[in-house]
């Protein structure tokens, strides 16, 4: 299944959550935002968000400093 | 049967004005601010008359003066060329924040002349802020927006400054910056930096939003770039270098990162809306 994550063409191996897509990249999902196909989604709301093939994913992990 | 008396057309502190042929810096002086302690021509200070020349620009200052709004004004906008103050001073912006990256921004904002600032945080200055923050030691203990606000009025005492001392969260955001054209978002703690990603989207998805993420150290400066990471979203940083133990955060990466926000805005202020850093 093709999405687009982060600008990149990538190729998952089928449907699944934002939460599960997070932690099959690996990603600290502590302060992460996501935006699924022009929706930013918190990380309460990531369970009921699935992706499907030709989905574009967006992904900020904020870390501290200002 | 007269003549029309030959006019050199000059400026006299940005604003243009006729003077006869022959007309000398002094003179110009004396006609039109005799209290003037110092005579500028063409960007030099003189201490000696010298005949004017037809688009000569004379700048007239008595120390400790205030310039008039429309003296003022008229300097910034032949700096910024055409088209650009017109823009800037109607422009409204939020600094969420105002502290290494909040105190910079609004400092480059308010030297650019943007019309009004609505700044909010509610911290006050303490000595440690000095390493990178646009505050004085003689404002330790102080509010930072009061602070800060008051900072701003002597570099432009013609920008409407709102100093709002408040704690924000995911639900007064979008209220508090409900009037803003642009919201730069200059937190410090990274799970604030999610929630007005989240706030702004939700409630004010049309106002552009320039957030910050990764800054920390003495890393490269060219690492620190601005991108666009969703709708309406740019952010600005490395991506990577959080502050924590052992990695400080210093007025150099700092002002550069404030630096880049603040053109950001600027540029989002002058309608490119559509370009991805």
């Amino acid at each position: 299944m093709k999405v687009r994550l982060n600008g990149v063409d990538e190729v998952l191996d089928g449907e699944m959550t934002l939460d599960e897509l997070v932690a099959r990249l690996g990603i600290e999902p502590t302060n992460l935002v996501i935006e699924l196909n022009g929706a930013v989604l918190s990380r309460e709301e990531w369970p009921a968000h699935s992706v499907h093939e030709g989905d574009a994913i967006e992904m900020v992990r904020f870390v501290g400093g200002g | 049967m007269t003549t029309a008396a030959a006019h050199l057309r000059i400026r006299i502190n940005a604003l243009p004005v006729e003077v006869e042929a022959g007309a000398t810096l002094f003179g110009v002086r004396a006609a039109h601010k005799p209290d003037a302690d110092v005579a500028i021509l063409n960007g030099f200070p003189l201490a000696e008359d010298r005949v004017l020349a037809d688009g000569d620009e004379v700048v007239l200052i008595r120390r400790g003066e205030r310039p008039s709004a429309d003296e003022l004004r008229a300097q910034m906008v032949s700096r910024h060329g055409p088209g650009v103050h017109e823009k800037v001073e109607r422009a409204c912006i939020g600094i969420a924040g105002c502290g290494g990256l909040g105190s910079a921004v609004a400092v480059a904002l308010a030297r650019t002349g943007v019309g009004r600032l609505v700044l909010v945080d509610f911290d006050v200055v303490e000595p440690s802020n000095l390493n990178r923050q646009q505050f004085f030691v003689d404002q330790l203990g102080e509010p930072k927006v009061r602070a800060l606000k008051a900072n701003l009025e002597r570099i432009n005492p013609y920008i409407a400054v709102e100093a709002i001392d408040r704690r924000l969260t995911l639900e007064n955001i979008p209220e508090t910056f409900a009037a803003c054209d642009v919201v730069a978002e200059c937190f410090d703690n990274p799970a604030m930096k999610r929630d007005i990603v989240l706030a702004m989207r939700r409630a004010l998805p049309d106002t552009p939003l320039v957030t910050v993420s990764g800054i920390a150290g003495t890393g490269p400066s060219n690492a620190i770039r601005t991108r666009r990471a969703f709708r309406n979203v740019w952010v600005v940083g490395d991506g990577e270098s959080a502050a924590q133990p052992g990695r400080g955060l210093l007025a150099p990466r700092v002002g550069i990162a404030a630096s880049h926000q603040a053109n950001k805005v600027l540029r989002l202020i002058l309608g490119e809306h559509d370009t991805e850093d």
